[in-house]
C-alpha cells in the first residue's frame, strides 16, 4: 500500500512539473506586459520532441546516448526520497536527503560529460561552468540540510519534516536554500533559461547537441528537479503537517497545500528573475559564498540550541 | 573656415608632385598626383588633417585612359572638406604602394581593392581576401573590373581561410557562427580563450556579399537609389540620402529647405528607432528582460509612426533625388509631435529603470572598453568613436540644415558598454529635440517637395550623411546619366575592428553584450 | 513566527550589505533593512498595544525607510560620483569576518540569556550583529557615503537591542534620536557634497592627500 502511494506521488509530481515551469513563465510574461506562450507550452514542447527524429553526432560515445537516461532516472529516483505531499510517503528505509543530493550529483556528472562528448565548444564551456557553480552549491545544500536534520537527529527526510515549528536556524537555512534553488534551477541571477546566446549559457549549453526523445527526457528531468528543489525549500520553511495515517480529505488538503507552496515559490522566483540582470559568471562566487555563509550561520545558531 | 590651399601648399613643400588640384564643390577638394608620390602624400594628409582613411577605392578606367584610378579620401574637420587624393595606375603594372603598414585604417580597404580589381598593394602585411571567400571564389577573377563577365557558377580553388592562431597551453579556439541563434546577420567569430578570458578575437565577415557596387554600374540614378536603400536595411534612409546627395551635388541640383527639413526629421527618426533597438538588445543580452521588452515596445511605436507618416516602417522609398517623395500635412505634424513626445517620456522611464538597477550597471560598467587611442588608430567612426571620446559627427562638420539648430555633439569618455549605452540614450534625447525644432521650422516652409531631375548628368561627387551608426559615405561617378562607379562605405566597415579590440580581456559570456553595444551591420560591411 | 521571519530578513540583509559592490545597492539594502525593522516594531506594538510604540514605528518608517534613503540616492546622483564602493576587504573575507562576529555575539548572548524564547534570543543576536556589521562597513569601505550608511546601520542595531532589552527606550529619547539621526544624515550629505567639490572624489583614505 505504501509503495503504491509512493508511486502515485512520484507520477503526479513528474506530471505536474512542467506545469510549474509554465506557470513561472506566465508570471514573468505577465510582469513584462506580454501574453507569452500558454500555460501548457512545456507539455507541448515535450510531446513535440518525442515525435521528432533524434540526430546523434558521429563523434560521440556511449555516454552521450546514456546520459539522458541516467539524468531522468536519477531525478525520478531522487523524487522518491523527497516527501512531496506528505512526510510519510517517502522511501524511508532506503535513504535520506543526502541520497537526493548524491543522485543529483550523478545526473549532473553524466550531463557534464555529455556536454563535453560532442566536442563542440559551447558544450565544453557549459560543462565547465556548471561544474564550477555546483562546487559552490553542494556544500551549501548539505550544510543547510544538516541544520534542518539536526532537529530530529535524523537526516531522513520524512523524519525531518515531521518536526513542525520554526526555529531561527531553520529560517536562516531557508535563506541559504533559496539562493541554492536559484542556482540549481538555472534562474536569473545565476543563469538565464530564456536566452538564445550560446556563449552565455550554463545549463542549456550542455543540452545543445540533444534532439528528439533525449531532449524530451532532459527537459522532463530539468522540470522535475525544479519541483524537487521547490519542495525542499517549502519543506524547510513550512514543513509538511500531513503524514502517518491519512484520510482522503487529508490527502486532498496535502495536495492543495503543496500547490499553494509551489505557487508562492513561483511568484517569488518570477519576481526575482524579472527584477535582476544576470550576474557575471565570477560574481556568482560572491552570491553563493553568501549562501554558504548563511548556512554556516544557521549551523552556528543551531549549535546554541535555537 | 581656413582656406584649403594652405594645406596644398604644405603638401607641395613636402616634395609631392601634384598634377592637379580642384574643388568640384564646396565640400570637396581633389588632388591628383603621380603614383610614386601617392604614399607620401597620403601619409602627410593623414597626419596633417588628423583623419583616418575614410575611404580608399579604385575605379577601372582602362577603356577611357588605359589605366586604373586609385582614390584615398580623408576628412578635414577644420576645413570642413573631404580631401580626395587620387592617382593613375597604369594597366600594364597593376600595383600600388600600400599604406597599410603606416596607416592602419587603410588596410581593409586595400584588401578589398586587391580582391575586386586585382591591383596589388605592395608591402601589405595581410593579403587574405575579405568578401570573396576562398572557399567559393577562385583566384584571378576580379568582379569590379569592367571586363568581368559572370557566365555561370564558379568553382573554388580549394583554399581555406587561415585564421590567426594563438598557441599555448590551455588556449581554446571557439568558433561562433556564421549561423547564429539570434536574428542577426551572418558573421564568423573565432575566439582564442584561456578558460573564460578572451585572449584574441578574429572576425571574418563577407558572408552577405551581394556585389552591390557592381549592381550599381550602368543604372540610372533612380534605380541606384532603390539599390542604395537596400544595402543596409536598418539604415535605409541614411544610405538613400547619402546617395541622393552625391547625385544632386554632381548634377548641381538644389534641394528646397522644406525637403531638407523633412529629410532631417526622417534621419532622426531612423536614429531613434535604431537606438531603442540597441538599448533593448544590450539589456536583453545581460538577461534583464523587462527593460528589453519596454525598449522593444518603444521601437515598435516609432516604427508605427514611420508607417503612418510614410507608409513604410523602415523609411524605404521616402527620399528621392531632389527631395522627398511625401510631404507632411498639418495632421501629420501634429501626430508626429504627440507621438514623439510620448515616446520621449517613456524613454525617461527606461533610463531610470536601467540606471537604477545595480545588477545591470554592474554588468555594463567597465565592460568592453575601447580606448580612445585604439579607436583613433583603427579609424573607428560614429557612435562607437564618440563613446570613446572622439569628436566626430558629420552633423557638426557639414551642418547643412542643422546649422542653426544648436546641435549638441553627444560623446562619452570611457568607451565601455555603459558609455555606448549612455551615448545612445543621450542621442535619442537630442534627436527628439531636433525633430521638434525641425517640425517648428517646417511650418514656415512652402518650397517644392522634390526638385525636377531629368537630365543626363555627368561627373563625380561625394555624398555623406551621419547615419545612426556613423558616417555613411557614397562616391558616385556618373557618365551620361548612368552610374559608372559607385563606392559605398558603411560605418560598420570601419568599426568591426574596434569590436575585436574591445573584447580583449573580457570573459566569453560578456561578448554578446559587447557586440550588441556596437550593434554593427553585417550586410552594410559586406556590400 | 512572523517576528522570527522579520529578524531573519534583517540578518540576511545585513549580510547582503557586505557583498555590495555599488553604493545604490548599499542604500537599497539599508532601506529594506529599516523596513523589516519597522515590521518588527509594528509587530511588537500590535502585541503590546502601546500607542507610543506605534508612533515610534511610524517615525522609523518615515525617517529611515522613506526620507533618508531617498535623500542619499539623490545625493549620489547629484554629486555624480563613481558608484563603485571600494572594498578594503573582499566580499568573501568580509562575510567570514561577519560570521565570526555573529558567532561571537551568539556565544556572548547565550552566557547571560536564560530564556527559551527563540524570538528574544534571535533579536539579541541580530541586533549585536547589526551593530558590529555597521561598524565593519564604516571601517572597511572606501567611500565616505558608506560611513553614513554604516552609522545608520549601527543605529538600527542599537534601536533593536534597546527594544528587546528594555521594551524600547523612553519615548522622548526615541523621538530625539530620530531627529538627531535625520539631521546628522543631512549634514553629512552636505559635507559629502563639499568634499566631492574640493577633492573631486569621496574616498576616505585619500582625504589626507594634500590639496592646495
Amino acid at each position: 500500500m505504501q509503495y503504491s502511494w509512493l508511486l502515485f506521488q512520484a507520477l503526479v509530481a513528474v506530471f505536474c512539473a512542467p506545469l510549474l515551469s509554465g506557470f513561472i513563465r506566465k508570471v514573468k510574461n505577465a510582469l513584462r506586459m506580454r501574453r507569452g506562450a500558454p500555460l501548457g507550452q512545456p507539455y507541448r514542447n515535450i510531446v513535440k520532441y518525442l515525435a521528432k527524429e533524434e540526430i546523434v553526432s558521429e563523434t560521440t560515445s556511449w555516454i552521450f546516448r546514456a546520459a539522458p537516461f541516467v539524468v531522468l532516472g536519477s531525478t525520478i529516483a531522487a523524487l522518491m526520497f523527497v516527501p512531496v505531499f506528505s512526510f510519510s510517503f517517502s522511501a524511508a528505509g532506503m535513504g535520506d536527503v543526502l541520497t537526493v543530493f548524491f543522485l543529483f550529483a550523478l545526473g549532473r556528472f553524466f550531463l557534464a560529460l555529455a556536454g563535453l562528448d560532442a566536442g563542440s565548444a559551447f558544450g565544453g564551456m557549459g560543462s565547465s561552468r556548471e561544474m564550477f557553480i555546483s562546487s559552490f552549491v553542494e556544500p551549501v545544500a548539505i550544510v543547510t540540510v544538516a541544520v534542518v536534520a539536526a532537529h530530529g537527529w535524523s537526516a531522513e527526510s520524512g523524519e525531518m519534516s515531521r518536526h513542525i515549528g520554526t526555529s531561527f536556524s531553520r529560517m536562516v537555512a531557508a535563506a541559504a536554500l533559496f539562493m541554492v534553488v536559484l542556482a540549481e534551477t538555472s534562474r536569473i541571477p545565476v543563469d538565464n533559461q530564456e536566452t538564445h546566446l550560446e556563449l552565455t549559457m550554463i545549463h542549456e549549453a550542455m543540452l545543445l547537441e540533444y534532439s528528439g526523445r533525449s531532449l524530451a527526457m532532459l527537459e522532463a528531468a530539468a522540470s522535475t528537479k525544479q519541483l524537487i528543489w521547490f519542495s525542499l525549500l517549502g519543506g524547510v520553511l513550512w514543513p509538511w503537517p500531513f503524514g502517518g495515517a491519512m484520510t482522503l480529505t487529508d490527502g486532498i488538503a496535502a495536495m492543495a497545500l503543496f500547490g499553494l507552496k509551489m505557487i508562492v515559490g513561483a511568484l517569488v522566483v518570477g519576481l526575482t528573475e524579472i527584477g535582476l540582470a544576470k550576474m557575471r559568471l565570477f560574481r556568482v562566487v560572491d552570491f553563493l559564498g553568501l549562501a554558504f555563509l548563511f548556512s554556516v550561520l544557521a549551523l552556528v545558531i543551531l549549535s546554541l540550541g535555537y | 573656415m581656413k582656406i584649403f590651399s594652405g594645406v596644398v601648399a604644405e603638401l607641395e613643400a613636402q616634395g609631392a608632385g601634384i598634377l592637379e588640384v580642384f574643388e568640384p564643390n564646396p565640400e570637396e577638394a581633389v588632388i591628383r598626383l603621380n603614383l610614386e608620390d601617392f604614399h607620401r602624400a597620403c601619409l602627410f594628409m593623414h597626419k596633417r588633417l588628423s583623419s583616418a582613411v575614410m575611404a580608399m577605392f579604385a575605379a577601372d578606367k582602362r577603356i577611357v585612359k588605359s589605366s586604373f584610378e586609385i582614390f584615398c579620401v580623408f576628412l578635414s574637420r577644420e576645413h570642413r572638406k573631404w580631401c580626395t587624393l587620387t592617382a593613375d595606375i597604369p594597366q600594364d603594372r597593376p600595383a600600388f604602394p600600400s599604406l597599410a603598414r603606416d596607416i592602419h585604417s587603410a588596410s581593409l580597404f586595400e584588401r578589398e581593392i586587391r580582391e575586386m580589381f586585382g591591383l596589388e598593394p605592395q608591402g601589405h602585411p595581410d593579403l587574405r581576401r575579405l568578401h570573396l571567400h576562398d572557399e567559393v571564389w577562385p583566384a584571378g577573377l576580379f568582379p569590379l573590373r569592367k571586363d568581368f563577365v559572370l557566365s555561370g557558377p564558379v568553382a573554388s580553388d580549394g583554399i581555406t581561410y587561415c585564421f590567426n592562431r594563438v598557441h599555448g597551453e590551455g588556449i581554446f579556439e571557439v568558433p561562433v557562427g556564421p549561423v547564429h541563434a539570434g536574428i542577426i546577420g551572418p558573421g564568423h567569430f573565432r575566439f582564442s580563450a584561456a578558460g573564460e578570458p578572451i585572449v584574441n578575437l578574429e572576425i571574418r565577415l563577407g558572408f552577405t556579399h551581394r556585389g552591390v557596387e557592381k549592381l550599381f554600374e550602368n543604372k540610372p540614378p533612380q534605380e541606384g537609389l532603390t539599390l542604395a536603400e537596400r544595402v543596409a536595411g536598418d539604415t535605409a534612409f541614411g544610405h538613400g540620402w547619402a546617395f541622393c546627395r552625391a547625385v544632386e551635388t554632381l548634377a548641381g541640383l538644389k534641394v528646397s529647405p522644406r525637403a531638407l527639413y523633412e529629410r532631417a526629421i526622417f534621419l532622426e527618426l531612423e536614429r531613434i528607432y535604431n537606438h531603442f533597438a540597441g538599448i533593448g538588445g544590450i539589456a536583453l543580452d545581460v538577461g534583464f528582460s523587462f527593460p528589453a521588452q519596454f525598449a522593444a515596445v518603444l521601437k515598435e511605436k516609432v516604427l508605427r509612426l514611420n508607417q503612418y507618416l510614410t507608409g513604410s516602417r523602415y523609411l524605404k522609398g521616402v527620399v528621392c533625388i531632389g527631395g522627398v517623395s511625401r510631404g507632411f500635412s498639418r495632421q501629420d505634424t501634429r501626430a508626429l509631435l504627440s507621438e514623439i513626445l510620448s515616446v520621449s517620456a517613456d524613454h525617461q522611464e527606461l533610463k531610470k529603470m536601467l540606471y537604477g538597477s545595480v545588477s545591470f550597471m554592474d554588468r555594463v560598467d567597465d565592460t568592453g572598453i575601447l580606448r580612445q587611442k585604439t579607436a583613433r588608430d583603427l579609424g573607428v567612426v560614429g557612435l562607437a568613436a564618440r563613446a570613446s571620446g572622439a569628436d566626430l559627427d558629420l552633423r557638426k562638420v557639414f551642418p547643412g540644415i542643422y546649422e542653426r539648430s544648436d546641435f549638441r555633439l553627444i560623446k562619452q569618455e570611457k568607451g565601455d558598454v555603459l558609455s555606448r549605452l549612455r551615448a545612445r540614450m543621450d542621442e535619442v534625447d537630442e534627436s527628439v529635440r531636433l525633430i521638434i525644432y525641425f517640425v517648428d521650422r517646417l511650418e514656415e516652409q512652402s518650397g517644392t517637395l522634390a526638385a525636377d531631375f531629368s537630365r543626363a548628368a555627368s561627373g563625380r561627387a561625394i555624398g555623406s550623411v551621419e547615419g545612426w551608426r556613423g558616417p555613411v559615405f557614397y562616391w558616385v561617378d556618373m557618365k551620361e546619366g548612368l552610374v559608372d562607379r559607385c563606392k559605398i562605405v558603411d560605418p560598420s566597415f570601419h568599426n568591426w575592428a574596434g569590436l575585436s579590440f574591445a573584447v580583449l580581456g573580457e570573459i566569453v559570456p560578456d561578448f554578446p553584450v559587447c557586440n550588441k553595444s556596437f550593434d554593427l551591420s553585417y550586410a552594410g560591411n559586406d556590400l | 513566527m512572523m517576528t522570527l521571519f522579520f529578524l531573519t530578513g534583517i540578518l540576511v540583509l545585513t549580510y547582503a550589505m557586505l557583498v555590495c559592490h555599488r553604493i545604490p545597492a548599499l542604500i537599497q539594502n539599508f532601506r529594506l533593512q529599516s523596513l523589516f525593522l519597522f515590521l518588527v516594531t509594528l509587530d511588537f506594538a500590535v502585541r503590546h498595544r502601546e500607542a507610543k510604540v506605534f508612533v515610534v514605528a511610524g517615525l522609523l518608517l518615515l525617517v529611515k525607510v522613506i526620507l533618508i534613503p531617498s535623500f542619499l540616492s539623490r545625493l549620489v546622483k547629484k554629486i555624480k560620483v563613481d558608484e563603485r564602493l571600494g572594498l578594503f576587504l573582499n566580499p568573501l573575507l568580509s562575510l567570514i569576518s561577519a560570521l565570526f562576529l555573529t558567532w561571537g555575539a551568539s556565544v556572548f548572548c547565550s552566557w547571560f540569556l536564560y530564556t527559551r524564547q527563540t524570538a528574544v534570543f534571535a533579536a539579541f543576536v541580530v541586533s549585536i550583529t547589526v551593530v558590529l556589521v555597521g561598524f565593519f562597513i564604516m571601517v572597511f569601505r572606501m567611500k565616505a557615503l558608506s560611513q553614513i550608511v554604516g552609522l545608520l546601520v549601527m543605529e538600527n542595531g542599537i534601536f533593536l537591542l534597546a527594544s528587546v532589552m528594555a521594551g524600547g527606550m523612553p519615548f522622548f529619547v526615541e523621538i530625539a534620536i530620530a531627529f538627531d539621526v535625520f539631521v546628522c544624515a543631512i549634514i553629512t550629505g552636505i559635507f559629502m557634497y563639499r568634499i566631492n567639490k574640493v577633492f573631486t572624489h569621496i574616498e576616505v583614505h585619500r582625504l589626507t592627500d594634500l590639496k592646495g
